[in-house]
């Protein structure tokens, strides 16, 4: 095209998309009903939401490209905060690891089951045991919170992407930082996708959120559990 | 995120919002809510499941709805949601493969003002595969739904203020991807 388009025509353009998506079809009367019937029968599904991840294999095997760190921009408790668009994940945080009952996951995070309970958040609705050690707690809407002892010889690593920052937080625990952007997350067990996520240490613990929630929320949240 | 005043709230949502209501709603938002997941996906595959599981998700959280408020932005930002997790889900390489197509279409099309080519929508569309996920949301939401500010603002967990420089620097990004295919 010779010419660049102009803003209303562009605009125009844009507006006449929506309409020739290639988009799945649908039968929304039925699935409406579906949804209804499915979200009762799923509320216990859901629930063990940890459980189901668990079992499940990756049915694909993917090959993963890994090169070397361009910059490290952080080294804070053994997190290494790198940057780095090359390296591809594969699979979530929540898949790998082993069921527990719920009550015993958030006896293990070492923080008051009454601040989960009187939080954003609310109480947990599944928990697991990631084979990096630790404890995994998972939220219905798909926030995880994983607790651990902090430091230790396990090396974890958060590979970001250029446009992916990273901010210091006051005022949750003992020190924090907010990571914004999808990354990858490596450690020495798998290599594994990672959303927005609020890392805090508290005493001997490191707590790692990951939620769709916005970043003021997040910060809410890690200063309910956090203290 | 839950307040103390709240579950008065949600009583009054679920007494006003029954089966059939739900039904209603969820079928006439329903062609929309397959845009905005296909979007965020980045293909076609699998929206349909991401639709029905934020049908689900709607439905079992429907006492969180505030009825006097617009179902739309509240049942978009489950979709939008459970794209996202979905595609994290699939990891950060999956291939972003939006397409033309979902309706039979003249060679040439027409607004008011404005005579659309086919060429020139496969030429935007393939900037905006081009786009990262949060500029295409934003754009979809915009555009393809034609969606107010504030509708926005209530999809995307953020302020009026906050939609406006996210629609503009997604609009830069998309013009810089126009520009280096020539368009």
């Amino acid at each position: 095209m010779a010419e660049p388009m102009t803003d209303d025509h562009l605009d125009a353009v844009l507006a006449s998309l929506g309409d020739h998506l290639d988009v799945p079809p649908l039968a929304p009367a039925d699935r409406a009903a579906d949804a209804r019937a499915g979200a009762r029968r799923s509320v216990r599904r859901r629930r063990v939401l940890l459980a189901a991840a668990a079992l499940v294999v990756a049915a694909v095997a993917a090959v993963l490209a890994i090169s070397p760190a361009r910059e490290a921009v952080a080294r804070w408790f053994g997190l290494h905060i790198e940057h780095d668009d090359a390296t591809t994940a594969t699979g979530s945080f929540a898949q790998d690891v082993t069921p527990l009952a719920v009550d015993a996951g958030v006896m293990a995070t070492g923080i008051e089951p009454a601040r989960f309970t009187a939080g954003p958040l609310g109480d947990p609705d599944a928990a697991g045991a990631p084979p990096e050690g630790g404890v995994l707690l998972a939220w219905d809407d798909g926030t995880t919170l994983w607790v651990r002892p902090a430091g230790g010889d396990l090396a974890i690593v958060k590979r970001l992407g250029r446009e992916d920052r990273t901010e210091d937080i006051a005022g949750v625990g003992d020190f924090a930082v907010l990571i914004e952007g999808e990354h990858v997350l490596q450690t020495p067990s798998r290599i594994v996708a990672a959303g927005r996520v609020l890392w805090w240490i508290t005493g001997d613990r490191e707590h790692r959120l990951e939620s769709d929630a916005t970043a003021a929320e997040m910060i809410a949240i890690g200063r309910a559990l956090g203290g | 995120m839950t307040g103390p005043t709240e579950p008065v709230r949600y009583e009054a949502a679920i007494r006003r919002l029954d089966h059939a209501d739900f039904d209603a709603l969820v079928r006439h938002e329903a062609p929309g809510a397959l845009r905005l997941a296909t979007v965020v996906l980045g293909t076609a595959e699998g929206a349909d499941d991401v639709v029905q599981v934020a049908m689900e998700r709607a439905w079992s959280s429907i006492g969180r709805y505030d009825a006097a408020r617009p179902f739309r932005p509240w049942f978009f930002r489950i979709v939008a949601n459970t794209a996202r997790n979905d595609r994290r889900q699939r990891g950060r390489m999956a291939a972003l493969a939006l397409r033309a197509g979902g309706r039979r279409e003249p060679a040439a099309d027409s607004t008011e003002e404005h005579v659309i080519t086919a060429a020139e929508r496969r030429l935007v569309l393939a900037a905006i595969n081009r786009l990262d996920v949060e500029d295409r949301l934003v754009i979809a939401l915009r555009y393809f739904e034609q969606l107010g500010e504030s509708e926005m603002a209530d999809v995307l967990a953020c302020p009026p203020g906050t939609v406006k420089s996210r629609l503009t620097r997604a609009r830069i990004h998309l013009r810089r991807h126009l520009e280096d295919a020539g368009g």
